[in-house]
């Protein structure tokens, strides 16, 4: 069974090509046990592929995977997806049209436990009392908990969800993601979901791995993700905020608010500056502050988004409290950091900035 | 990317029973040119381009264009009725104007001989009533134009059905309110959404009416079809026969270039409606639409069905047996599902490596196994007969090469049948079986074939029907004595002895009438089911 020090999935050097065109190009990456890890990434970053190597459907063209300490693709070796003992969620369910949600579930399971390993699955899912439905009787979202029912009845090692919520609507979505999220906590299951909507990462996951162009640039908690941006691509695929072009001269950068100081090493940069770091002065004193003017204004019910522009030009987006009055469009105010430091980026490295004094 | 994904290597058991499966579909096609060019072009030349193969080229022709066009006009008008206006009876009528359909060709002719011929029942009730003869019309183009246009139209019908009940109301009323009338709407904006399924029907209709060779003979029309059935029959040279069947196909081949290139024209149109759709009231049309409509199912349904009754009531009473009609109803039944069973068995791989390992190779070998959808079933066989006498000559007169004679000719059906159900079984549902932990034999077994037992049901039902019918290739293959009904009926008729050809004909309507309402005219004619 599986050995307590290794961990459910580690991925070595992997690599995955269709011909010419090198989808993953050498990743590492390692699950840790009862985790949910997110990746995330544009279309055509290669997540899929990797998820679909990991599964056993795609090939790679070289580099390891280990499943529970258990060698399952190497040069030259290479287990079917069948004796793998993993369980996948894909985007439209891809529940059996011909079988009942009940028949469904219990699938995958041996004879001998199948009516009571189905009945607790289906519980785990609050999903019981639809049980001899068709897939076609059921909503998007109900098709995808039986379809994650349907994975984690086996027990599986780990469960590979490829896109699981990409074909439900809006509304469902966030509803049907949690409930996702919950059910795997409560299974203990380890569990990697291949996304490419940003927000669905953060708020699920325990890490991300953000993808680019066949590789994992950054690996991390959800909020180091968003706050510290490995590079200026990740920090342009997640989250939103300005991107302010800055120069490093000698540890210093110069910003409309005052210099900042950084260790990152002297050149070109980015400031990056998220909504949430601004605030809108609201006393006459604005010392250290930026004149703008507001060019659009959405209340949001938790709070008050603000998209500004500053007399050079520059476009900034505040949150403001939603208790707060609201500014209407063309008010001039003034805007300035929330906190001490701000986050720079450039290709391929990051680093933080913050005010002297 | 999602693409490249699905490329994977083609299993080498699965190559070679596709190619296998390819190289008999398209024997016929090659042999039959081979042999044709085979004394070098002159020969060929000669019986190609001589006046009567030229007059022969042209009614085959003129016999197309009539039949396409009332086939496709009356189709329109009777999807029309049916589907968007408050018709009375509407489903009654839906089903009536289906129903054509069940008679094969040379069926449909005997009825109208039977009917308007010089000792029809028109023409009996005539002179009993002292009015004189009646004239001797129905042979020649105006029968077998009837005969071609009248009971094929359905096929258009039946695909008209669906379309029309898919279009979105909203369109139209869109166009109403920017100015058009109810007339310039119907043109403008309905009819071009109607193009994919006249397309394809008018195809079918089409390829029907070149292969015919029932109707026209029992009708005496001369076609490419029939002078190349009496070449065969009547002259030792077969070069001739060959020359002919090679313009025959060359004609068809023509055809399907066309329709190929109309229909690379098309854009999709929306499918799915928003609401249900309106229909039209006929206010003061109701009544005389009603009475055309019973004119017209009194000529291709009530009046067939009631003179081939009358005929076999006739033959029983004069001491002819029911039980004369087993024998070759069992010989019919047995060569269907042979045909249905193999030709099933040779479209499975078929598809499969279409929609699973698709490439280059699987596109040629899907191309060539529709080569009997082009090839008039006359032509199949001429090649047969030429192709075994020579190499196979073990074959030759046996039932195993009629059967695979038809398997050749029908293909087409189970292969597409069977390719859009595996289309239907996208390949997330064989992964997460395997992802389940079942083999690929395992996944196959319990998830695909289920799904697309269906499909295969369809397909193999489909040749059986079509098996049933079949008459030109049958007969010219069939072992000497190997009485069908199809050759029963086409025999008896054509000598006009209408009281043996009564009985086997309402076998054969009997026997097929299951099948057609449960293959062609139920899935047309049933609600669209709206998934949520």
């Amino acid at each position: 069974m599986s050995s307590e020090s290794s961990p459910p999935l580690s991925v070595a050097q992997l690599s995955v090509r269709y011909g010419e065109f090198v989808a993953v190009r050498g990743v590492d990456l390692s699950v840790r046990r009862g985790e949910l890890l997110a990746l995330v990434g544009p279309s055509g970053c290669g997540k899929t592929s990797l998820l679909r190597a990991i599964a056993g459907f795609e090939r790679p063209c070289s580099g390891r995977i280990e499943i529970d300490g258990e060698l399952v693709e190497d040069a030259g070796r290479h287990r079917p997806p069948e004796k793998r003992r993993l369980g996948m969620v894909f985007q439209q369910g891809a529940l059996f049209p011909h079988l009942t949600v009940f028949e469904n579930v219990a699938f995958g399971l041996k004879r001998a436990e199948r009516r009571d390993r189905a009945e607790e699955i289906l519980e785990l899912v609050a999903l019981s009392e639809l049980r001899d439905r068709y897939p076609d009787q059921l909503s998007g979202g109900q098709q995808q908990l039986v379809a994650l029912a349907r994975a984690l009845a086996p027990r599986p090692r780990l469960v590979l969800l490829d896109e699981p919520f990409a074909s439900l609507d809006a509304e469902r979505r966030e509803r049907i993601r949690d409930e996702v999220a919950a059910v795997l906590r409560r299974a203990g299951a380890t569990a990697i979901c291949v996304t490419h909507d940003q927000n669905e990462a953060l708020s699920i996951a325990d890490r991300v791995a953000v993808m680019e162009a066949g590789e994992i640039r950054q690996l991390g908690s959800p909020e180091m993700i968003y706050q510290q941006p490995a590079s200026l691509a990740v920090a342009q695929f997640i989250g939103d905020g300005a991107l302010v072009p800055c120069q490093i001269n000698r540890g210093i950068v110069k910003s409309a608010w005052g210099d900042l100081i950084t260790e990152l090493g002297d050149g070109e940069a980015r400031l990056l500056i998220r909504p949430e770091a601004l605030r809108i002065v609201r006393t006459e004193s604005g010392a250290g502050s930026l004149e703008a003017t507001i060019e659009r204004g959405q209340f949001r019910g938790q709070d008050h988004l603000y998209d500004l522009r500053c007399p050079q030009g520059r476009r900034y987006r505040v949150r403001d409290d939603a208790d707060a009055e609201r500014f209407p469009v063309g008010s001039v105010v003034r805007i300035q950091p929330r906190r001490p430091a701000l986050w720079l980026v450039r290709e391929g490295e990051s680093g933080s900035a913050r005010f002297e004094r | 990317m999602e693409l490249l994904a699905r490329k994977r290597t083609t299993p080498l058991g699965l190559r070679g029973l596709t190619w296998g499966v390819a190289i008999i579909a398209a024997l016929p096609l090659i042999y039959i040119l081979v042999r044709a060019f085979q004394s070098g072009p002159q020969p060929f030349a000669d019986a190609v381009f001589r006046v009567r193969s030229l007059k022969l080229l042209w009614n085959t022709v003129a016999l197309i264009c009539g039949a396409l066009a009332i086939s496709v006009s009356v189709a329109l008008a009777a999807a029309w009725l049916v589907a968007r206006t408050e018709l009375w009876g509407r489903q009654l009528w839906a089903l009536l104007l289906a129903l054509p359909i069940v008679f094969p060709s040379y069926v449909a002719a005997f009825a109208l001989v039977a009917i308007f011929g010089p000792r029809g029942f028109v023409s009996d009730a005539l002179s009993a009533l002292g009015l004189g003869s009646f004239p001797d019309w129905i042979y020649g183009y105006p029968g077998a134009l009837i005969a071609l246009s009248c009971f094929t139209y359905p096929y258009i019908y039946l695909m008209l059905i669906p379309a029309v009940h898919s279009i979105d109301p909203a369109v139209e009323e869109s166009a109403r309110l920017l100015g058009m009338s109810r007339r310039s709407v119907f043109l403008s904006i309905v009819l071009p959404q109607l193009k994919a399924p006249i397309y394809a029907g008018g195809l079918l209709v089409t390829l029907y009416v070149i292969s015919d060779f029932g109707a026209v003979s029992l009708l005496r029309f001369d076609t490419l079809t029939m002078s190349v059935f009496h070449a065969y029959r009547s002259l030792f040279d077969r070069t001739v026969a060959a020359s002919l069947a090679t313009l025959l196909i060359a004609l068809a081949i023509v055809v399907i270039l066309v329709s190929s290139y109309l229909q690379r024209s098309l854009r999709p149109t929306r499918v799915g409606v928003s609401r249900p759709l309106v229909r039209q009231p006929l206010g003061r049309a109701q009544v005389p639409i009603q009475l055309a409509l019973t004119c017209f199912a009194s000529l291709t349904v009530v009046g067939p069905f009631a003179v081939l009754l009358g005929w076999a009531v006739r033959a029983l009473r004069v001491g002819n047996e029911l039980g004369q009609v087993g024998a070759p109803l069992l010989r019919s039944l047995a060569v269907s599902l042979a045909a249905a069973l193999v030709a099933t068995l040779f479209a499975l791989p078929v598809a499969l490596r279409s929609t699973r390992y698709p490439g280059v190779a699987s596109r040629w070998i899907e191309r060539l196994c529709y080569a009997g959808y082009a090839l008039p079933g006359l032509v199949i066989a001429l090649a047969f007969v030429f192709f075994a006498t020579r190499q196979l000559p073990w074959l030759y007169q046996t039932s195993t090469l009629l059967v695979l004679a038809y398997v050749v000719r029908f293909l087409p059906q189970p292969l597409a049948a069977v390719r859009a159900a595996l289309e239907d079984v996208a390949p997330p549902f064989e992964e997460s079986a395997r992802s389940l932990g079942l083999s690929p034999w395992q996944s196959w077994r319990r998830v695909t074939l289920p799904l697309i037992a269906p499909g295969i049901a369809a397909g193999a039902g489909l040749v059986f029907l079509t098996t049933m019918k079949e008459l030109p290739a049958t007969l010219i293959l069939r072992p000497t004595g190997f009485d069908t009904l199809a050759t029963r009926i086409w025999a008896a008729a054509d000598e006009g002895i209408f009281s043996e050809a009564a009985l086997p004909a309402i076998s054969l309507l009997a026997a097929s009438a299951l099948p057609v309402w449960w293959l062609t005219i139920r899935p047309a004619l049933a609600e669209r089911k709206e998934r949520s």
